[in-house]
């Protein structure tokens, strides 16, 4: 009786076992996909985060995009461009692309200046940040 | 021969579904990882904007402060609603999203301010405390 239940499984087993190896297949790969994603969009932002505190470093120190460009090893532009590993890379190589803004507001005795860093991939923001300095009058002649 | 392998199905079968069993528990991991990985970066950027604004809300601050000082000394009507002057050091503390910003400015003796204290402290977590930087 089990010979034979046996025999009619044995028949049916490769096939079987093809149809649970293709099932997991159709789980597995989308599920790992999805890690995989979502493991590059976690280096990206991680890397951005990176990207935007150096720039806001840079610019507390001298409150200004062309000196925070320059600190950050770039030609003074507005724009710099990364590969994926974070290095400063040609326009039409870039992975991502470091914004730099900044904005003044007057204050009594001198300027409130505000940095804002933005890291895009593509047209999409993927982090930012702002941060102020405050210049007081007696600094602002000596470009800090 | 048929039978042979027929009898070994049972055998095949075991270690096929322990195998599916051992790859579904290194899946299951591998996505918990990726996801405490990406929870882990998201707080950590949050915290990052939070510590700048922090530091912008203490440099919006030092505008007010500069204000209030005139000819060497601070003008009490004109004085920022966070601080208080005593002994003529301006001191402040300001409270932000898990944050605290102390800071003291005092009279440099040459008709300016000078920041003599700058403390931050923020508490992201309730029983961990992180302090970003303190200059004395």
């Amino acid at each position: 009786m089990n010979g034979r239940k046996y025999a009619s499984l044995g028949d049916l087993h490769l096939p079987l076992l093809a149809l649970i190896f293709l099932l997991c297949l159709g789980v597995l790969v989308p599920l790992f996909a999805g890690c995989w994603r979502i493991s590059r969009e976690t280096a990206e932002k991680n890397l951005a985060v990176q990207l935007c505190r150096s720039a806001a470093e840079a610019y507390a120190a001298a409150p200004e995009t062309e000196k925070v460009s320059r600190a950050l090893g770039g030609d003074g532009g507005g724009t710099l461009y990364y590969d994926s590993r974070g290095f400063l890379c040609p326009a039409e190589e870039g992975w991502l692309r470091l914004t730099l803004e900044s904005t003044e507001e007057s204050a009594a005795r001198g300027v409130v200046r505000t940095g804002h860093f933005a890291v895009w991939r593509g047209e999409s923001v993927r982090y930012s940040l702002s941060v102020s300095r405050y210049v007081p009058e007696s600094e602002r002649g000596s470009g800090a | 021969m048929k039978d042979r392998a027929s009898a070994r199905f049972p055998g095949v079968l075991i270690l096929f579904t322990v195998t599916l069993l051992c790859v579904t528990v290194l899946s299951a991991l591998c996505v918990a990882t990726v996801k405490a990985d990406r929870a882990m970066t998201e707080r950590y950027a949050d915290t990052v904007k939070e510590i700048y604004r922090c530091e912008s809300r203490g440099q919006r601050c030092l505008a007010e402060a500069d204000e209030a000082f005139e000819d060497g000394a601070w003008n009490m009507d004109r004085l920022p609603a966070w601080a208080r002057v005593e002994d003529g050091v301006l001191y402040g503390e300001i409270e932000g999203d898990g944050w605290e910003l102390c800071m003291a400015v005092a009279p440099d003796g040459e008709g300016g301010t000078e920041v003599t204290q700058w403390t931050k402290r923020a508490l992201w977590e309730e029983d961990t405390s992180l302090t970003l930087w303190q200059e004395d």
